[in-house]
């Protein structure tokens, strides 16, 4: 089974709080990680060519900022890495269009995506994807099986509720987190894998883009919000009797 | 007439003389080859360095056995059967050569004298086997393996019967010589027992008991390395090639730089070969004394782990050539703390913690390991420190003692390095402001590194993941050489453990106790007294005591708080009781009581009011105990206290 396994780079802001500059997020400054769903993908990827065999390539769009993700994919396991030129804030569209002109030119029988990425959480791309591609698309999946040339889906929905789809190969998938438990990388493993080649390919198609990002806000402060502060011991006090107080502890 | 002139019922001595020495070496030396074999198949080791300090050790723990007293019950009746056991040692050969033929017995006084001095020596050792064969009949020791109880019987059982033919065979030459044995020995008794019978008997039974003795001996010589008792052999060999620092870990390989190491196709243990010879000589040596599992914190709270089973499995292993897949299951691998209790209390010095640690490193390489552990090394890669959080939310700032925060390049000698938990933990971060406050009364300038919330690595490390520790470290050692400080003071064990044992060539470091020791030897510091009445415990931090060897500095500074009531746990100094120490942060595994919440009530059950500790983790861990156990008791930092008292 030949996976292609569309990952990110999103920055990792710990408890800091969101820098704005110029009405953006300023980005620029903190570290960087592989998109938690992302890992997921990568996961789901070696379970089914561990079990059926086959072969996983690891694309990214994003520029040299975005080696680190595909290193660690390789260090997990991927066979192959391609590394797509462009900026990390590339409009979702452009995104969709750069990918499926990487993975159209090769064989495949699964697109894996995260359902969304961290940073923007726009759940776009894979569906994107999907539709440029011209192939069947399941999102928020859970579950992934094999059955000869269809895959069974499994796609949570509200309320728990569990729907089993049929879905012919190949198709695109973006997949929800909890989906498996995924694997640690080890620091070794990373180091090893930078050695290995990426495939750096630009891309050919820049789409005109309809939808623009114009600002970023932080929330409004709440109003009425009190905060406590000083001795743990006495607002821990503070805090049950507040709670007593409004009826929440009898 | 020789003894291999002899007969018995027609078959002259000198037949058995030959066969049995001859079969029983053979079989021996077949055993000691298949032996030998696995140690050169496994994975390389370093154990020939610092040859006189070995020598010491080996003359300390292996010859005089100190380590045996401190379990007097097994240990006397072990001491009373290895000295005497190595003074007959000449006469058991000369009873082996005696069955061949052109032999003759040693004659003269000094022979003689010897043979007396064997007999008291058969005696202690008959009594010495008496003695522990009662002592696990009569009260059961929890720390032997139960199942295993009828071997080490049996065992006993061989011993004494081989010093008792051997004493019923000097017995009757004594008579022969007409000689008596000097009183109160077995020899005595015997010969007063076979002076009642006709001399044909006499002349019987000296062949009867040389025959019995050569089977024995021959018999127990094969089944040595078949069984626990192949520490008998290998015993000597594993303390001189035991490690002589305590805190140290090894690394992925032996033999290879960081370069190379990088580029091996897997490391760490998967597989019986991956252990180092040393650590199959670990599992030859293992006697299934169960003294490592008695102290053990994890066997204490029901973990899934015990260190005698551990060893004991790889002992069955090493037998079988190390063939079969590994026994070893993660939630006993990840139940070790790596509080060196164990280590400390093996008699033929055992190493556990590089086992459990190469383990790891393989999990981790596989990358199938406690979700949380996964969660706190991205973290420390990402951040710098095991929760995620940033960089800035570190104490000291937002502190009064932001402003020691270093310059990037500096010329202060004093750095105090807070480490990931001080600078984050809401109650541990109360130690780095009484540490700047210390260091402040006692006259010295020091900086604080200026990314004080990165991990020191030490952790990392244990938890087995070796290159996301060298990059912790490398980070550090180029903070602290910017900051040009002389001397490193660190308030968690663990740095300094760090510090001492995984980095090299940075400056001296130090933990806090030992600062205030000193200032306190020059009166550079002093403390008002105590007035509260209240009974102070001091709990020893494993990474302090049995990892750094330091006991006396906590409390000194605890003796020269005038009128300061002080009490002393059952378990303290290098028999301290782990508090379940950094990993319970991260791994919580299957087990009926927490460490601390144990640790806790051996405090509770000296009437303590306070536990003094001197390690951040030891501080928080024991502090949720005792609430979680509803007790009044209260935990602080010996730091916290000696502010107190200023």
């Amino acid at each position: 089974m030949e996976v292609v396994c569309c990952i990110k780079s999103v920055p990792n802001i710990a408890d800091e709080e969101v820098q704005i500059v110029h009405q953006r997020v300023s980005v620029g400054t903190y570290p960087r990680c592989l998109n938690d769903w992302d890992r997921y993908v990568l996961e789901e990827a070696l379970r089914l060519t561990e079990l059926q065999g086959g072969s996983i390539t690891a694309l990214t769009f994003g520029g040299s900022a975005s080696e680190d993700v595909l290193r660690r994919a390789m260090a997990l396991g991927a066979d192959e890495a391609v590394m797509l030129t462009g900026s990390l804030e590339e409009e979702p569209r452009r995104v969709a269009a750069a990918l499926a002109s990487v993975i159209r030119a090769r064989h495949f029988d699964l697109v894996l995506t995260g359902a969304q990425s961290s940073d923007r959480q726009g759940a776009e791309v894979g569906g994107m994807l999907a539709a440029i591609l011209g192939l069947p698309f399941a999102s928020v999946v859970v579950g992934v099986e094999r059955k000869e040339d269809i895959v069974l889906v499994y796609r949570e929905i509200e309320g728990g509720e569990l729907e089993v789809y049929e879905v012919e190969l190949p198709a695109v998938l973006s997949l929800q987190t909890g989906i498996n438990t995924p694997r640690y990388v080890s620091m070794r493993g990373i180091r090893k894998a930078a050695t290995k080649a990426i495939t750096v390919a630009t891309p050919d198609a820049t789409p005109n883009v309809a939808v623009r990002l114009v600002e970023h806000r932080h929330p409004p402060t709440a109003v009425g919000a009190r905060m406590l502060r000083g001795d743990l011991k006495a607002i821990a006090v503070e805090v049950a009797g507040i709670i007593r107080e409004r009826g929440g502890l009898q | 007439m020789e003894l291999w002139q002899q007969s018995l019922i027609g078959v002259p001595l000198w037949v058995p003389g030959i066969f049995i020495p001859v079969i029983g070496t053979i079989c021996f030396g077949y055993l000691l080859v298949r032996r030998w074999s696995v140690l050169r198949k496994a994975a390389p080791d370093e154990r020939f360095d610092q040859f006189p300090s070995r020598l010491r050790r080996l003359w300390s723990l292996g010859f005089l056995q100190q380590r045996q007293t401190r379990y007097p019950g097994t240990g006397i009746p072990h001491l009373c059967i290895f000295f005497p056991f190595l003074l007959t040692l000449p006469h058991l050969a000369v009873l082996v050569l005696l069955g061949i033929p052109g032999t003759c017995e040693p004659q003269g006084e000094a022979w003689r004298f010897y043979s007396h001095l064997c007999d008291v020596a058969a005696t202690i050792i008959f009594l010495g086997c008496l003695a522990a064969l009662l002592y696990r009949i009569l009260l059961r020791p929890r720390r032997f393996n139960a199942a295993r109880q009828p071997l080490g019987g049996l065992i006993l059982v061989i011993v004494s019967g081989l010093v008792l033919s051997e004493a019923i065979f000097r017995a009757a030459h004594f008579a022969d010589m007409s000689q008596a044995p000097w009183p109160f020995t077995l020899g005595n008794v015997i010969q007063s027992l076979l002076s009642e019978t006709e001399p044909s008997v006499q002349a019987a039974s000296s062949s009867v008991a040389w025959l019995l003795h050569e089977l024995l001996f021959f018999g127990f010589l094969c089944f040595v390395p078949c069984c626990k008792q192949f520490h008998e052999i290998t015993g000597l060999a594993n303390i001189f090639c035991g490690r002589l620092e305590r805190g140290t870990i090894k690394p992925l390989r032996y033999g290879l730089n960081e370069q190379e190491t990088e580029q091996l196709d897997e490391a760490g243990v998967r597989r019986f070969a991956d252990f180092t010879w040393k650590h199959v000589l670990d599992f030859y040596s293992c006697a299934d004394c169960g003294r490592c599992t008695d102290q053990c914190p994890a066997v204490a709270v029901g973990r899934a782990l015990s260190p005698r089973e551990f060893t004991y499995a790889g002992q069955r292993l090493a037998f079988e050539d190390g063939d079969s897949a590994l026994p070893y299951t993660g939630e006993e691998i990840w139940s070790c703390t790596t509080c060196g209790a164990c280590e400390q209390e093996c008699p033929v010095v055992i190493e556990y913690i590089e086992k459990f640690v190469d383990l790891r490193r393989a999990m981790v390489e596989d990358g199938k390991l406690p979700v949380a552990v996964s969660r706190a090394f991205e973290s420390l890669e990402q951040h710098g420190n095991p929760w995620g959080r940033a960089a800035s939310a570190a104490w000291p700032r937002g502190s009064a003692h932001s402003d020691n925060i270093a310059p990037p390049s500096g010329q202060s000698p004093i750095l105090f390095f807070p480490d990931s938990f001080i600078a984050f933990d809401d109650r541990a971060r109360a130690i780095g402001d009484a540490v700047c406050e210390l260091l402040t009364r006692t006259g010295k300038s020091f900086v604080i590194p200026p990314q004080p919330g990165r991990d020191s690595g030490h952790e990392a490390r244990r938890f087995g993941e070796e290159f996301l520790f060298m990059k912790l470290r490398d980070l550090n050692a180029q903070a602290i050489h910017d900051s040009g400080a002389q001397l490193i003071v660190t308030a968690d064990p663990h740095t300094l453990n760090a510090f001492r044992h995984d980095y090299v060539g940075l400056p001296r470091s130090v933990h806090i106790t030992e600062v205030l020791a000193d200032a306190i030897e020059t009166g550079s510091i002093g403390f008002k007294s105590d007035d509260s009445g209240k009974l102070h415990v001091f709990h020893d931090p494993c990474y302090l005591g049995r990892h750094n060897g330091i006991y006396d500095a906590p409390r000194k500074i605890l003796c020269s708080i005038p009128g300061l009531k002080l009490g002393q746990m059952r378990k303290q100094c290098d028999r301290s009781f782990c508090c379940g120490g950094p990993l319970s942060f991260f791994h919580q595994p299957k087990e009926n009581l927490r460490m601390a919440e144990m640790r806790i009530q051996q405090a509770i059950e000296t009437r303590a009011d306070v536990v003094v500790t001197a390690c951040p983790w030891c501080l928080v861990n024991l502090t949720e105990a005792a609430s979680s156990a509803g007790s009044s008791i209260e935990v602080i930092d010996i730091t916290e206290l000696a502010v107190r008292h200023l």
